[in-house]
């Protein structure tokens, strides 16, 4: 991404002069005087693929076309998405079948929807993610009472790649996070389950980034206090 | 913004750090040995997070993605989201007339003004360096560079710095810097603007006139009165104000766009009369008609906040507490203090991170709301938040300027947090400081003499109904230095102060409340009604004031009082300001300012007013039925109503059926003069406004036809 996002402050009246598409705001974070370097956040960022960067380039382009009827579009948004909603989705309900189900239902709404998809809006990623969690906090809201602990599949633990931590210890580890508040919850998938960092949170979650940072600092303690209460993990 | 880290940032580039495997907890905690206590439990608790297995993405199962595909490709999409009719509009929008009765104590930011709001206010101005003689403009720089022509050269010029009349500035690349006129008035400057202060006079008339040779210069003037003036010269145009706010911007020709009011253009290529949401391009040979202005987005506040619209670089639109209003940020105007619900317009504004602040000048919860081209926010503000803020993004996407809040959320701040607004002390901000301290003490007298009032409808005055919300913050000593202060006096001293601010708003307010019918105090009310408007050179404001930035209700208290006052002095100029309003529109649909009366008349409106008169005072969402361009429209039919109710009134008088009805009104059967200099009437609770309209004299048709 080029730091010429933002062209001269003084614009015509008649309108703007253009210039190249801007990142989105949390690409560029304003320096003193007011306009975007484009460059002062990628150190904190470093880990991150700039999701406006990908939006511009390559989602860009399928998200328009889907935005007109072109399913074969949609379909190559599904192939490049599906596989990261799915696993959030498993990470959350815990049933792959369950989130193979929600993931369908997800980008079946999506590609209803996607005719009011904004670019201007969240990164599109984010835009599913959210309609995931809409997805998943639906499911709960009718299931959530044959979703108790004892049906909680673990498959997963036994293919991480040489992973030691005990079934015992992430059972307790997911216990904790089930008793939290659905945002610390999320925040916390999002950031170690997920990998996401503060700012894809924020866009996810439609939070500002420092917002994010407060929530997972609390999502964190309240976590803490929840495993103590329970004796601490095994 | 303070430049150590937090906590929770600290904590976040841990997590970070812990999770990639670049650092363990330990060289964490080491390298932030001072958080160590906090930080280690929550590094401790996401390690074993970030250690939980999670299951590995995997492709979609093709026979799946095959069902999948089916499935859209015989599901029906959603239409795509229209942009609002709103936001579609050419013209942005004008204020909404008022009301206060809607937040009830809190109506206005001055009534309700607590104590610390003036003793804060000390803390936002900023002064002139040393004493700045009165034909000077104060500068202000907000960012980069700016400098003074000295003998042909430039040299730089600092923060405060007081730029006399007939030097020339200049910003350079990179500079945003604000002039400030005696008179409150503003000129901000962006970068590579050059200006020459051609003229600043403020004794007596006020003519201020700026020579702009390049740049962007937005424009707060401070409503002129009769042969005031404040100009703009361009190498291609003059642009004359009366009042609004506007933006010139001069490259090789000149735009000028009128924000709020009216702005005359004059250039070779002809005159043209700039409405507000409009843009006009000029050269030096021709002028292009006026186009429309698009606006990005709108804040309205429904909440007890005063609001302003910060940029990264320290300037600043909006109102504090105190009622002061600042419009420093090209493109951003505000509506002034009184309003029921402060709006903020977005219009051409440059690209950027904005904050909007929120502080708290009376008790209650609301909403603000953040209107974009996308969407409608409804950001709640509960009634323990004293300073809040919410960030707004300002992006350009394919050449289009977009608008975004960045949070779906007020984030509460320590008061000491919310940064200072520089406002340099002008005539402006003394007169709103003026008149927010002496309608405070006047009301603490009113409050001192009357504790034991209550709010019910009929007997409260305004007075005695704040009183509850100021009593506990207000300085103790106050009330016994004011007690003898009688309560009409808070409304003369607001409407005196009113007429000085020169501010449409603010005498608005004043008048709304001087209207505001439901106690027991018409006499007085009336007499300081018919007081400011003695002034001939403030009657037609005053009139245009009440007749269209009013709410309905209190424009039916107008008629009343009007018919009430027929025969007065006061009663004789507000009917002749209306009928010249009326003439005025009558006569011209588009405004000439060449005629002071018509000008005046059809300016004020323009300048201030989106009339509803059929719109319920109790609505809270006028914003959604916009009309637009039908402002014109409604104000006329305001006028037809309220002219064709007079005249059946005054038909009716003639035809002898003018008995008063009311035991409070048979003072008027005498000479109205004499009474209402020295009546004192009876306390009158269930006086309906209605009750006072019926006239006793028996006027002449002729007046209104003139």
């Amino acid at each position: 991404m080029s730091a010429v996002g933002v062209t001269s402050p003084v614009r015509g009246v008649f309108g703007h002069t253009g210039g190249p598409l801007l990142p989105s705001w949390r690409e560029a974070k304003p320096n003193e005087t007011g306009r975007h370097s484009l460059d002062q956040s990628e150190a904190r960022e470093r880990a991150v693929p700039s999701g406006a960067d990908e939006d511009a380039g390559v989602i860009r382009p399928l998200v328009d076309r889907a935005k007109s009827g072109d399913a074969e579009a949609f379909g190559a948004l599904y192939d490049r998405f599906q596989p990261e909603i799915y696993r959030y989705l498993v990470i959350r309900v815990r049933d792959q079948d369950v989130a193979e189900d929600l993931a369908q239902q997800v980008f079946l709404k999506a590609w209803q929807a996607i005719p009011r998809y904004e670019h201007r809006g969240a990164p599109f990623r984010a835009w599913l993610y959210r309609m995931a969690h809409n997805q998943m906090v639906d499911y709960f809201r009718t299931y959530r009472h044959t979703t108790d602990l004892e049906d909680v599949e673990l498959p997963e633990a036994a293919e991480a790649e040489g992973l030691v931590l005990a079934a015992e210890m992430s059972e307790a580890l997911h216990s904790a996070l089930d008793r939290l508040s659905e945002d610390h919850r999320q925040v916390l998938v999002l950031r170690f389950l997920m990998e996401k960092s503060a700012r894809e949170i924020g866009e996810i979650m439609g939070r500002k980034e420092v917002t994010v940072r407060g929530l997972q600092m609390r999502a964190l303690q309240a976590l803490r206090r929840e495993i103590e209460s329970q004796g601490g993990l095994p | 913004m303070s430049e150590r880290l937090s906590f929770e940032e600290i904590l976040d580039l841990c997590i970070q750090d812990v999770v990639a495997g670049v650092a363990t907890v330990d060289q964490c905690l080491a390298r932030h040995p001072e958080h160590r206590a906090r930080l280690e439990p929550a590094l401790r608790t996401a390690f074993d997070l970030s250690a939980l297995p999670r299951p590995a993405e995997r492709r979609p199962d093709p026979a799946r993605r095959e069902a999948f595909m089916d499935l859209i490709r015989e599901a029906p999409q959603q239409e795509p989201r229209r942009l609002r009719g709103g936001l579609r509009r050419p013209a942005l929008p004008r204020m909404r007339a008022p009301s206060f009765r809607a937040w009830g104590a809190g109506a206005f930011a001055m009534r309700a003004l607590p104590a610390g709001a003036l003793a804060l206010l000390a803390v936002f101005l900023v002064f002139g360096r040393g004493a700045t003689p009165a034909a000077a403009a104060t500068l202000t720089v907000f960012a980069g560079q700016v400098e003074q022509q000295v003998d042909g050269a430039w040299q730089p010029l600092a923060d405060g710095a007081s730029v006399h009349e007939g030097l020339a500035i200049r910003t350079l690349s990179g500079a945003h810097a604000l002039l400030t006129f005696p008179d409150g008035s503003t000129a901000s400057l962006g970068q590579g603007t050059q200006v020459s202060l051609a003229r600043i006079e403020v004794d007596g008339q006020r003519r201020i006139e700026i020579e702009q040779a390049g740049g962007r210069l937005w424009n707060d003037v401070v409503p002129v009165q009769g042969d005031d003036s404040y100009r703009v010269r361009t190498p291609h145009a003059t642009v004359d104000a009366h009042g609004t706010v506007f933006e010139t911007v001069v490259d090789t020709d000149t735009s000028v766009s009128t924000v709020d009011g009216l702005v005359r253009v004059t250039s070779a290529g002809g005159i043209v009369d700039v409405l507000t949401g409009q843009v006009v391009r000029a050269t030096a040979e021709e002028i292009a008609s006026p186009e429309a202005i698009p606006l990005v987005g709108e804040i309205t506040v429904r909440a007890p906040m005063a609001a302003a619209l910060t940029s990264t670089d320290g300037a600043a639109t909006g109102l504090l507490p105190s009622g002061v209003v600042f419009r420093q940020v090209p493109g951003v105007t505000t509506t002034g203090p009184g309003e029921r619900q402060q709006h903020m317009f977005v219009g051409n504004i440059t690209p950027g991170v904005y904050t909007l602040w929120l502080r708290r000048y009376a008790d209650g919860d609301g909403i603000v709301v953040i209107e974009t081209q996308a969407d409608r926010l409804n950001v709640p503000v509960p009634a323990n938040v004293r300073t809040a803020r919410v960030l707004i993004a300002i992006d350009i996407v394919d050449g289009g300027v977009f608008m975004r809040a960045l949070d779906t959320e007020i984030e509460t701040v320590p008061e000491a947090e919310a940064p200072a607004v520089r406002v340099v002390q002008s005539q402006r901000t003394r007169a709103a400081v003026e008149l927010a301290a002496r309608v405070q003490s006047a009301e603490t007298a009113t409050a001192t003499e009357a504790p034991t009032e209550t709010r019910t409808p009929a007997a409260a005055t305004p007075a005695a109904t704040e009183a509850p919300t100021g009593t506990a913050t207000r300085p103790s000593g106050a009330a016994t230095a004011t007690a003898d202060i009688p309560w009409p006096l808070a409304l003369r001293v607001a409407l005196d102060t009113a007429a000085r601010t020169q501010d449409n708003t603010v005498l608005a307010q004043v008048l709304e409340r001087v209207l505001d019918g439901d106690d027991q105090q018409d006499r007085e009310r009336l007499d300081a009604l018919a007081e400011a408007i003695q002034d001939p050179a403030d009657r037609v404001r005053v009139v245009a004031v009440l007749a269209m930035n009013v709410s309905p209700d209190v424009r039916d208290e107008l008629g009343a009082a009007i018919e009430e006052m027929l025969g007065t002095r006061a009663g004789t100029a507000l009917r002749d300001g209306l009928t010249e309003l009326w003439l005025g529109l009558e006569q011209a649909p588009a405004p000439d300012p060449t005629s002071t009366a018509t000008e005046e008349a059809t300016q004020a409106p323009v300048a201030t007013v989106t009339a509803t008169p059929t719109a319920e005072p109790t609505s809270d969402d006028r914003g959604e039925d916009r009309g637009g361009d039908d402002d014109e429209d409604r104000r006329r039919g305001f006028l037809n109503e309220l002219l064709e109710r007079w005249r059946e009134r005054i038909r009716e008088g003639n035809r002898g059926q003018s008995e008063s009805t009311d035991s409070n009104l048979r003072a008027t059967e005498t000479d109205r003069e004499t009474v209402t200099a020295t009546a004192t009437p009876e306390p009158s609770p269930t006086a309906s406004p209605s009750a006072t309209v019926e006239a006793t004299r028996t006027p002449t048709l002729e007046w209104w036809r003139r």
